[in-house]
């Protein structure tokens, strides 16, 4: 029954991060921690966050003092049972020698939810598993057959699923083994349903589904960002806050003739697309290629696709979805997501559709776009639409991703840029189609012009991938027949 | 009497530790020092030395929760069982058994027992291994009056009768199970006879006099030793102190303790016996008495000075393995 | 390697381990049978067999016939555990458990930690449980759920033969007290089982089935069960995780843990009474320790609060049963 010894070693948290801050030390020595635990807040160049602990045990040593810089990998700290001797403690830090590149503790501020939510109906078609690295999972099998330790049965299953090189993990489960906390560690990343599952309390869930609140757009105050069920009663905004230097009477200074504001506060959503867009714009370096689109071919084509249908009728937009989904097909070095320290692959299509409503903006989730045809991706987004505006979209409509259609045309807006939906690394922004000056058949003449700007993280794609991207797209709505086929 | 003179040094010796031994926990528990329930052996004495004499290190016993006296009779160091009855680190079981878990392996105390017939069991099991190992080694299970009307006692003793081992059940008749008296509690007023009807020899001995209790074990042991299989050793002895500490004795006769400690003291037994032989001098055992009040006094000192068992001590030793 | 039955399995390991080390010793109520009697020894070999053959092996310093006395036999397999043997004492039945408790539990458990390391108590108590026979209320009991209560004992449930093998090996070869419950129903079931000595760790659990959906622990017989409804339900798209702990102490809380992440839904089965059972303990953990993983509230399926009945229909309505297990986990997916 040896104790565990848990190093805190300076993290990368990001492909170029050599080096960070400790901006605070959170906990003190002889503290007792628990996994998810804030131990310290780290800052680099560009972002900062807190070291959450992976495991639980008691706070023995803090060997550097706040501020720094200290190099990635060193060891910072050292966390270890009760029942570790301090000799122990003190040889393990004299012996301790820095890893290449420290696992990066789990992001508090934003989870990055890598596939669909896994709450649905039981057999549920298989999430697309991104293939991490590279690794297959033929590969990871092998990995495991040639392990020196055991590796729990569950830790090789999620590995084999989601390409998690397991030669990288330590063992420390029960027995020797690895557990699937060791692989999440190696990984550097939650995995698993860990990974894209919404934490919310039973009863939150409940309250949420009862008042029609979407729980996705909630950052919760519970332990690891659980969602509690305060969180949702306290989400609709229920009184103004009393107006400053009014009914309180304070003497705050107020410039004659000048506006006085009605302060509301900030709702949960508000809360959420305010941080989810600074995120976006802090770490996603955007670029923004514009293309113009003759939608003659494709009017006709609606036209005489919506005559056959009836009652059913489907938009331009629906037609630009498919467009997408097809063109990520055909390039899928557009299909992509970054993370800090991996690129994620995904085989299918999954396009969010942006949704205005009272309060804030929303984008659910078409899957397989590329596998659906005009009608069904229709159908699905007038669903999501109609669940978006009524409260009552699910987790797993809105998780994941890796782009985003969203249409400003109906509103008379020629064109525009978007700021991309993290975890997302595009998103395409539609103006409305209107008669323009175009060169038709090599005449100058009038034909329905559309413009599309793509802004796309240049992290992950450059603006000859995007450019491919928008070539394909423009091919497909000017020769549209595939879009309907 | 084949002892030499060492040997009834080292009896009385041992008497005589047992006996400071009590006496002092007795003032110290008086003043609150010392934690939890503490059974104490003065006036049994001649018993558990009577007894232990006749063993060497590799014979094994197990004891009681009166068992003090039985583990510095085998030889258990008195200064690690002073700081385990303090609850201390560095106690003879780290603090973690107290006064009625006290064992060392290594003279062949196989553990006191916080259960009544706990024992004897064991005591069994014990001298199949040793039968089995090819030693002619004999194992006994220290039990009081009280114990003799426990299943488990008369379990152990058929079982030893059927497979013939070499185990010595002893039993210390003081009077008393806890706070009831033995005429009311052993129906046949006779516990050498109900191990005879389980077909093994019992001898009856007066427990107050080291000799009688020195020559019945020898009995006992060496048929023992022959693979002549049990035997039951009853001894009549009288505890001085409560069943436990604060016990108010309010089962006792007037005067019943201040009469047994004139009458049935078996140190100043010894002390007389060995003078009118002419075996040990008055002035030896003088200077025994004197080294033994210094280790006591030593014993109470370091104990009261030992820090408590490290924090980490609850979790460790449940298993070899988890 | 060879099919084996369950019986066979435990038998083997008991002669290869006796043959492997001599302080192996074996003791219990009609181990031998015939001892004293006119027919003469061997009349039995245990009275579900188990013991068969040993004592015209080993000879009767090494496998001994004894009264019927529990406390007796428990008591000196501990003493001989202390004196340096490694006994294996036979318990008819788990039902006898309530007369020598106090030497498993107050005695053999605790001597290594009231003695501050200095003992060990290297023994194994097998012993035959569970119902399915109208053996009725005092022969048909499971006690490792509060055997499991007991710091410094140990407790293995084997449900195949495989496993019976390998984890009595190990509870022989280990340094600590095991209680082995061997499942009276499981005696004639079949498995492979290597020729020669294996052993498997305790506190190891077995995955026997792979599944998203749900996540099923089941222990002893009941793991048979639990297969049996993950293998109906995977014909439907409904596929299980089924988890066989194998032992309840120590008990691979880690495995069940990650499943439980995987799934997030839990369906216990245990032959135990329900109240303070390995099902509630388990119900414990995992809602504790995996609270916001569970998309469900966690099924029990266990036998009620009494006493086993006799009668044949009153005995199968008590024992949990694919068809309980199978509503179990439908429920569980629909959230209730």
């Amino acid at each position: 029954m040896a104790g565990k010894i848990t190093p805190i070693a300076m993290p990368k948290l990001g492909m170029e991060m050599t080096e960070g801050l400790i901006t605070q030390w959170n906990k003190s020595v002889g503290e007792i921690i628990k996994e998810g635990d804030e131990i310290a807040d780290l800052e680099t160049d560009k972002l900062s966050m807190p070291y959450e602990s992976h495991t639980g045990g008691v706070l023995r040593r803090i060997l550097v003092e706040e501020g720094g810089p200290y190099p990635v990998g060193q060891l910072l700290a050292v966390m270890a049972d009760a029942d570790v001797s301090d000799e122990d403690i003190d040889s393990f830090v004299s012996d301790y020698k820095p890893v290449e590149s420290a696992p990066a503790p789990a992001p508090a501020a934003a989870p990055v939810p890598a596939q669909p939510a896994g709450y649905a109906a039981p057999s549920s078609e298989p999430v697309p598993a991104p293939k991490a690295n590279g690794l297959d999972k033929a590969a990871v099998e092998a990995q495991i057959a040639g392990l020196s330790t055991e590796i729990s049965p569950i830790a090789a299953r999620v590995a084999m699923d989601e390409g998690v090189d397991v030669t990288k993990a330590s063992a420390t489960g029960r027995l020797g083994r690895i557990s699937l906390d060791d692989l999440e560690e190696a990984a550097g990343r939650p995995l698993g349903r860990k990974a894209r599952r919404l934490n919310a309390s039973p009863r939150a869930q409940r309250l949420a589904k009862e008042k029609g609140v979407d729980l996705s757009t909630f950052r919760g105050s519970g332990p690891n960002g659980r969602i509690l069920a305060a969180d949702v009663e306290n989400a609709p905004v229920a009184a103004p806050l009393p107006v400053t230097g009014m009914s309180m009477g304070a003497a705050l200074p107020v410039q004659v003739g000048a506006a006085v504001p009605r302060a509301e506060p900030v709702s949960n959503m508000r809360k959420s697309i305010a941080r989810r867009l600074v995120q976006s714009k802090a770490t996603a370096p955007h670029i923004y290629l514009r293309i113009e689109v003759n939608a003659t071919e494709l009017l006709k084509v609606r036209e005489g696709v919506n005559k056959r249908l009836g009652d059913k009728k489907i938009s331009v937009n629906d037609l630009l979805v498919r467009a997408c989904g097809l063109a990520l097909a055909e390039v899928p070095a557009a299909n992509v997501q970054y993370t800090d320290d991996q690129i994620l692959y995904f085989d299918q299509a999954d396009i969010g559709v942006a949704v205005a409503l009272p309060d804030g903006l929303i984008a659910p989730i078409v899957r397989g776009v590329d596998k659906k045809s005009a009608l069904q991706i229709s159908e699905e987004v007038k669903a999501l639409a109609g669940k978006a505006r009524g409260g009552g979209l699910r987790p797993e409509d809105i998780e994941g991703g890796t782009f985003t259609v969203s249409n400003l045309g109906m509103f008379g807006i020629q064109d525009f840029d978007a700021v991309i939906n993290p975890p997302q690394a595009a998103i395409l922004a539609v103006g409305a189609v209107e008669e323009r000056p175009a060169n038709v058949d090599g005449l100058l003449d009038l034909a329905p012009m559309m413009s599309l700007s793509m802004s796309c993280d240049h992290r992950v794609i450059d603006g000859a991938i995007g450019a491919q991207f928008l070539a394909a797209l423009k091919e497909l709505l000017e020769n549209p027949v595939a879009l309907v086929m | 009497m084949q002892l030499s003179r060492e040997q009834l040094e080292q009896a009385y010796r041992r008497m005589k530790i047992i006996r400071e031994f009590e006496e002092r926990l007795h003032v110290e528990i008086g003043k609150g020092e010392i934690p939890g329930f503490t059974h104490l052996y003065a006036g049994q004495e001649a018993c558990a030395v009577g007894v232990c004499e006749n063993l060497t290190d590799e014979d094994l016993i197990v004891s009681t929760h009166r068992g003090h006296g039985h583990c510095i009779a085998k030889g258990c160091d008195v200064k690690g069982m002073m700081k385990e009855i303090y609850g201390k680190a560095g106690g003879i079981c780290g603090g973690k058994g107290g006064s009625m878990h006290i064992a060392d392996l290594d003279v062949g105390m196989l553990g006191a027992n916080g259960i009544v017939g706990g024992g004897p069991p064991l005591a069994v099991g014990a001298a199949i291994a040793t039968r089995n190992q090819g030693k002619e080694r004999v194992t006994l299970a220290f039990g009081g009056d009280g114990s003799c009307n426990q299943g488990t006692v008369f379990e152990a003793m058929n079982l030893a009768v059927v497979l013939k081992v070499p185990t010595i059940f002893v039993f210390e008749n003081n009077g008393y199970s806890e706070h009831t008296a033995f005429e009311y509690a052993v129906g046949s007023g006779d516990i050498a006879a109900r191990s005879e009807a389980f077909g093994m020899p019992a001898i009856k001995a007066d427990g107050a006099d080291f000799f009688s209790v020195y020559d019945a074990t020898k009995q006992a042991v060496e048929r023992a030793r022959k693979g002549e299989g049990p035997a039951t050793l009853e001894f009549a002895i009288c505890r001085f102190y409560g069943h436990v500490e604060g016990d108010p004795q309010n089962y006792r006769g007037p005067d019943e303790v201040k009469n047994l400690r004139e009458t049935m003291d078996c140190l100043k037994n010894f002390r007389t016996r060995v003078g009118e032989a002419k075996l040990l001098d008055a002035g030896r055992l003088d200077e025994i008495d004197e080294e033994v009040m210094t280790l006591i006094e030593e014993a109470v000192t370091e104990a009261r000075e030992a820090p408590p068992p490290a924090p980490d001590a609850l979790y460790t030793d449940v298993y070899n393995a988890y | 390697m060879s099919v084996k039955s369950y019986r066979d399995a435990i038998n083997e390991c008991l002669a290869q381990e006796m043959e492997r080390d001599e302080s192996v010793i074996v003791l219990g109520e009609d181990v031998v049978g015939g001892s004293g009697s006119k027919g003469g020894k061997e009349a039995i070999g245990g009275v579900f067999s188990l013991t068969a053959g040993l004592w015209g092996k080993f000879g009767d310093n090494r496998v001994m016939d004894t009264p019927i006395s529990e406390s007796a036999i428990v008591g000196a397999a501990a003493g001989a555990a202390l004196a340096g043997m490694r006994p294996v004492a036979e318990i008819m039945f788990t039902d006898f458990m309530g007369l020598c408790l106090d030497q498993i539990y107050n005695q053999a458990a605790k001597f290594k930690y009231m003695f501050g390391g200095k003992a060990k108590t290297p023994m194994v108590i097998r012993t035959t449980h569970g119902a399915g026979m109208s053996a009725a209320a005092q022969h048909s009991q499971v006690n490792y759920s509060w055997l499991t209560n007991i710091p410094g004992l140990k407790c293995a449930v084997p449900s195949t033969p495989y496993d019976a093998k390998g984890l009595l090996a190990s509870a022989i070869r280990g340094e600590d007290p095991v209680v082995f419950c061997e499942h009276k129903m499981l005696y004639m079931s079949q498995g492979e089982v290597p020729d020669e000595p294996y052993t498997v760790p305790f506190g190891k659990g077995n995955l026997t089935r792979q599944g998203k959906d749900v996540t099923i622990v089941g222990f002893a017989r009941m793991v048979t069960l639990a297969n049996e409804v993950a293998d109906k339900l995977a014909g439907e798209g409904i596929t299980c995780d089924v988890i066989d702990p194998r032992t309840t102490s120590p008990f691979d809380e880690e495995l069940v843990l990650e499943s439980v992440e995987e799934t997030g839904r839990l369906v216990i089965v245990d032959e135990s009474t329900p109240r303070c059972s390995m099902a509630s303990d388990v119900a414990g953990i995992v809602s504790s320790q995996a609270f916001e993983f569970l998309d469900a509230p966690i099924k029990m399926v266990t036998p009620p609060h009494t006493p086993i009945p006799f009668a044949p229909s009153l005995e199968w309505t008590y024992l949990p049963s694919a068809d309980k297990i199978e509503t179990a986990v439908r429920e569980t997916l629909e959230g209730r």
